[in-house]
């Protein structure tokens, strides 16, 4: 049975490899353990090149490990079907991209509003898109179009549809990277306060050490290892 | 620089490779352009020759020049001097100079005496290098000297006869001297016939054949030189050349000045009486000339959509191309570069760019030329014997000219981009993009105003056009230009409408739709990226559907044309038939009638292949009397047999109000029943059941009743033009009375009558070893299958044809080339975009349903919009483009054709194309990682 207080995540002896034009393999990722908990903050740490990206699109079920095994919500995700996979991402899973991912032909109401379509939101749907914005601040900008908005705005959208169908777990890939500090404290902020407020677990991935703190499990990553955990 | 170049053209080979195909066709197609229509114009040239030479039986590329010494004998030397140096003068050397020096009118009288010898008079010359062509029947080759006072002469076996000479006697002459001032003496030494290897190796020596020289005696040179005395020669001396040339040797390029020279010699030479020149090749070139004039200004014109068509593919891929490099510019400028430099790097690119397509677009040329020359209807080929093509300098510069402005389409878009540099550019692309500018001026709208203008301006003008063409004028290039603006300015007009459409159906469903769907319409709508290619599948799809119809409609109007005036029949002959005219025109007391000797019919019915057969009176010439009108007018009166004339003629469905055959069954209920033109009713007022008197050109008579009027019928035309002594031009009613052969036979005898044959297959060839086999003299002879591949030969229509369908290809090439760029240009840029939809969790699945969704739109709709303009551009356009076409004004009314098969092959191309297209795609999007994919989409 599953309680409460199991972490929504746990990835054992993962390792990805990447074949090198002379037939050899190069591990990105050398054999990781990592638990998120529920309803928390979790922080991979690591320079460019660690392993980190790797590592988060293999656990947001984006990609497969060469070796080990991940359980989501006490699911395995690595022996799942590429259909299930997919629904579990269109579902349970939201993501927030290192660069801004916004769907460019679409305005930031819009793209809110298709993250609820695609995950077959019940409820009212204008009502559930504006909600978000809200939560991200961004009410007042629903009809810009990603064009038209600047990088940290953009990226705020990309939470606010993230959050929108209620995922249980969203994935945030150095969603602070491109951002200065005040909007990316802002962003941090509004991950913990969802958290709280909402239940949400996070997984996010940052190089930035000022954050370390804020984390309520921080992995930190160098090589495909994990060299410390808090 | 170049290995930065070389970089950069390695990193963006797709849309470079697609650069080159733009500007290889570019250049081919110009290279094509000259290369083609001289080729076709010198075929052109060439058919005009021989088709003379086989109608005229006369080698065409001939001058003939004579002189005497009427006025001295110092003008004929002169005379021989000038023609040995002819070929400078004209400008093409002789394959052959035929030289007769003789004197005329010399009379002789034959030394021994003989029961039937009497005095004669011929004419004694040399013919230089007649040894070479001739074999001795009889007796011996003349000697080359002169023989105890006696110069030996050789004669034709024609000659011999005529004169009635015998071999081995020896004539004195009355009139002609010796040098010591006595009798001139020959003696026939021989006989001669042309040698049997020169009727092999096709020579024109015998230009005029043995037997045409009837009356002369032929001495060696020296004899005749020596052998006669000097006042002889210097008062009776005449000569004449036939100065022969190839006529492969007249081209395009000398045909002119040749003919000029030609008609420069034949003034030069009237100024005098005593020497002349004809020649009869000049008046030939003449009418080469105007044709030739219409058909390169047709050709030319037919290119021109062509050539918007390429011009625009390679300006909206360089732009599409800098778009993408927009950003690198801006780097680079950013960092120091000078506009100069990055313009530098353009120039370079497009110059590289330019010399491959100049080396693969010759090459290319010439093959485009032979598919050209092979077409034989829109998209349809046959063999032909190759063109005679040559790189000349006008070809070389069509194919420079049309690299430097392909160059000049990459290049100066550069100048926009290089003065921006990246905080420009990054600024400038939060801005919301509104409409093209043409939309914004309604450049579609007036385009298609403009067009239609046109086509209102051109309509009621249909038969001064025609009378245009006919005096020699080609097509009209505004009419053309119109219909090509009115498929353009459609293409754009689409760009205006589909959005439109999407927008329709999006927001009918808007509850329904599901996310892939959703996500497909916006696409649709609010992306910038698919407009090129919907114009360019609507003027592919439309110019296809136009082109097909013109060569469709040009055809089957002229096919049509040929069949009906050839009566449907595939061969009509009229024999010549013996009578006895004399005997009527010595027969003082009037009393014998005019006779006619029927030739064997029934030898026709043996001719293997032999469908069906039949008689026909036609008589051009006959006259009908109106009743009450005193007035006889002239009439064409056809006698037929019913049951046989509707097995053997044929005459296209809707002509008539009823079916051909229910005339033909009218008629065949009475013996003295008649057919009339309709012009009877409608001119002269007469009625059914109305009789009439007409009568033959031999003055027979007969009386016949009105069972049908017809306005068609096979053979007839209603009216024909005549030109009037002042020139203008005059339409003349023709009346036409068709009885039973039958009945006319049983008033008036058997009168001459043409047959008509109709053969298995249309196959005629068994008719000719036929009529060689019977060695018939013919009268008529019309072979419709012939004409219809002459038809299809002609350059004109051949040219058209094959241009229409090198058009459409192009525009087909470019679409799938378009087609491509765009979807990977769409998969680059939208690979980002794939990679978010595959992460939010939608499945492959959904995204191939929201590019089907895509496709459907941009594709499908962009396709009917072009059937249908190319439809409405072809009923509209066509009538008016077809009249450059009519060789003479036609009986028949015009009918646009447009085949169902024309539009469904073009389809199925389409089709093809698209499909490759997408499963190209399909693999490439695959492929895609979506973990890759969101990297690759980070700019």
């Amino acid at each position: 049975m599953l309680k409460l207080e199991d972490p929504i995540l746990v990835a054992e002896g993962i390792k990805r490899g990447f074949p090198l034009p002379g037939g050899e393999t190069f591990f990105a990722l050398k054999g990781v353990d990592i638990a998120a908990p529920r309803g928390k903050l979790t922080i991979l740490k690591g320079k460019s090149g660690s392993g980190k990206t790797t590592l988060m699109n293999i656990l947001g079920a984006l990609d497969l490990p060469t070796e080990g095994t991940v359980q989501f919500d006490g699911r395995e995700l690595t022996t799942m079907s590429e259909k299930e996979r997919t629904k579990l991402r269109r579902y349970e899973i939201g993501f927030v991209f290192q660069s801004v991912a916004l769907i460019p032909i679409m305005t930031a109401f819009e793209n809110v509003d298709y993250a609820l379509r695609l995950g077959g939101y019940k409820g009212d749907r204008r009502e559930r898109a504006m909600e978000c914005l809200e939560m991200v601040g961004l009410a007042g900008r629903s009809s810009h179009m990603p064009a038209e908005m600047s990088g940290g705005e953009q990226q705020r959208v990309a939470i606010a549809r993230a959050i929108a169908h209620r995922p249980k777990l969203i994935f945030a890939d150095e969603p602070t990277g491109e951002l200065d500090t005040n909007t990316a404290i802002t962003v941090v902020k509004i991950f913990k306060d969802l958290c709280a407020s909402q239940g949400v677990s996070f997984v996010m991935t940052t190089h930035d050490t000022g954050f370390m703190e804020i984390g309520d499990a921080v992995y930190e990553l160098e090589g495909g290892e994990v060299i410390s955990e808090h | 620089m170049l290995r930065f170049v070389w970089q950069k053209i390695r990193n963006k080979k797709w849309l470079i490779a697609s650069l080159l195909i733009g500007n290889i066709l570019l250049v081919a197609i110009a290279a094509a352009s000259p290369m083609y229509t001289k080729a076709a114009l010198q075929r052109m040239l060439t058919r005009t020759m021989s088709d003379a030479a086989g109608e005229t039986n006369r080698y065409p590329t001939t001058a003939y020049i004579y002189s005497s010494s009427m006025a001295g004998h110092e003008g004929l030397e002169a005379d021989v001097e000038k023609v040995s140096n002819l070929g400078q003068e004209l400008g093409v050397e002789p394959m052959l100079l035929l030289q007769n020096r003789f004197i005329s009118n010399v009379e002789w009288l034959p030394e021994l005496e003989r029961e039937n010898g009497k005095g004669m008079t011929s004419r004694i010359g040399t013919l230089k290098e007649m040894e070479d062509h001739i074999e001795i029947v009889s007796g011996q080759m003349y000697a080359e000297t002169v023989q105890n006072g006696v110069i030996d002469a050789i004669i034709s076996e024609k000659c011999l006869v005529e004169l009635n000479l015998m071999q081995g006697e020896i004539l004195s002459s009355q009139t002609v001297t010796a040098p010591d001032g006595s009798p001139l003496r020959v003696r026939i030494a021989g006989v001669f016939r042309a040698s049997e290897s020169d009727s092999e190796t096709g020579s024109q020596f015998w230009y005029r054949t043995p037997s045409s020289y009837n009356d002369q005696l032929f001495v060696s040179k020296t004899a005749f030189e020596t052998g006669i005395s000097n006042e002889s020669l210097q008062e009776e001396e005449r000569a004449v050349w036939y100065y022969i040339f190839d006529y492969n040797d007249l081209t395009v390029d000398n045909c002119e000045a040749v003919a000029q020279a030609s008609k420069d010699l034949t003034a030069y030479y009237r100024e005098e009486y005593y020497h002349s020149y004809t020649d009869y090749f000049s008046d030939l070139v003449d009418e080469y000339l105007v044709e030739a004039a219409k058909v390169s200004a047709t050709l030319t014109i037919l290119q021109v959509p062509i050539y918007v068509l390429l011009f625009a593919f390679i300006f909206m891929v360089s732009r599409q191309m800098l778009e993408l490099e927009a950003a690198e510019i801006a780097v680079i400028k950013s960092r120091g570069a000078s506009r100069k430099q990055i313009l530098g790097i353009y120039a370079l690119q497009s110059l590289i760019l330019a010399v491959v397509s100049l080396i693969v677009g010759i090459p290319l040329a010439m093959m485009i030329c032979q598919i050209i020359g092979s077409a034989n209807a829109f998209l349809e080929f046959v063999s032909r014997s190759s063109l005679r093509l040559e790189i000349n300098g006008q070809v070389l510069l069509y194919a420079v000219a049309a690299a430097v402005v392909s160059m000049a389409a990459m290049v100066i878009p550069v100048i926009k981009y290089s003065s921006t540099t990246i905080v420009v550019r990054k600024s400038g692309r939060a801005r919301k993009g509104g409409a093209p500018l043409w939309q914004k001026l309604f450049l579609d709208v007036i385009l298609l105003a403009v067009s239609l203008y046109g086509l209102y301006s051109f309509q009621g003008q249909e038969e001064q056009i025609t009378a245009k063409v006919q005096a020699g004028a080609g097509l009209d290039p505004l009419i053309y230009l119109a219909s090509s603006l009115f498929i353009i300015a459609c293409g754009l007009f689409a760009l205006r409408v589909i959005p439109l459409v999407v927008k329709l159906v999006y927001s009918i469903g808007k509850r329904w739709w599901s996310p892939s769907m959703y996500a497909s319409f916006l696409w649709v709508l609010r992306s910038k990226g698919g407009g090129y290619i919907m114009t360019f599948l609507v003027v592919t799809i439309a110019l296809g559907i136009f082109n097909a119809s013109t060569a469709r409609t040009v055809n089957n109007n002229e096919s049509d044309r040929i069949g009906y005036i050839d009566g449907g029949a595939d061969v009509v002959i009229l024999e010549q038939w013996t009578d006895n005219a004399d005997m009527v025109e010595d027969d003082e007391t009037g009393r014998t009638k005019l006779a006619y000797n029927e030739p064997d019919y029934n030898k026709y019915t043996t001719i293997p292949g032999l469908e069906s057969i039949t008689k026909v009176v036609c008589e051009d010439e006959a006259t009908v009397t109106m009743d009450g009108m005193r007035r006889s007018s002239t009439v064409t009166l056809m006698g037929i047999h019913t049951k046989e004339f509707g097995q053997t003629a044929s005459l296209k469905d809707g002509l008539l109000p009823e079916h051909f055959y229910d005339y033909l069954n009218v008629i065949s209920q009475r013996s003295n029943a008649i057919l009339v033109s309709s012009n009877f009713r409608d001119k002269y007022g007469y009625e059914l059941g109305q009789s009439l008197n007409y009568r033959d050109s031999d003055g027979n008579s007969a009386r016949g009743v009105i069972y049908g009027f017809v306005d068609y019928w096979p053979t007839y035309s209603a009216t024909t033009e005549v030109e009037d002594s002042d020139g203008t031009i005059r339409e003349v009613d023709n009346l036409l009375v068709i009885a039973n052969l039958s009945y006319l036979q049983a008033q008036w005898g058997v009168t001459p009558y043409q047959v008509w044959l109709k053969m298995q297959d249309g196959d005629t060839a068994p008719v000719y070893d036929f009529v060689e086999a019977y060695n018939l003299t013919l009268l008529q002879f019309r072979d419709q299958t012939a004409d219809l591949v002459n038809m299809k030969n002609d350059p004109a229509i051949q040219g058209t044809n094959g241009i229409l369908t090198v058009g459409f290809v192009v525009a087909l090439l470019l679409c799938t080339v378009g087609f491509l760029i765009y979807w990977i240009l769409a998969i680059h840029t939208r690979s980002l975009q794939f990679g978010i939809f595959r992460a939010m969790g939608m499945g492959m699945g959904e995204i191939v349903v929201m590019l089907f969704n895509e496709q459907l739109y941009v594709s499908a709709l962009s396709i009917a919009i072009g059937i249908g303009a190319g439809i409405l551009g072809s009923k509209l356009f066509v009538p008016l483009v077809q009249l450059a076409y009519v060789k003479a004004a036609t009986p028949l009314p015009l009918e646009v054709s447009l085949a169902g098969s024309d539009i469904i092959r073009l389809l199925v191309v389409v089709l093809i194309v698209m499909a490759v297209c997408m499963l190209i795609l399909g693999t490439i999007i695959r492929k895609l990682k979506i973990a890759q994919a969101l990297k690759l989409g980070e700019d």
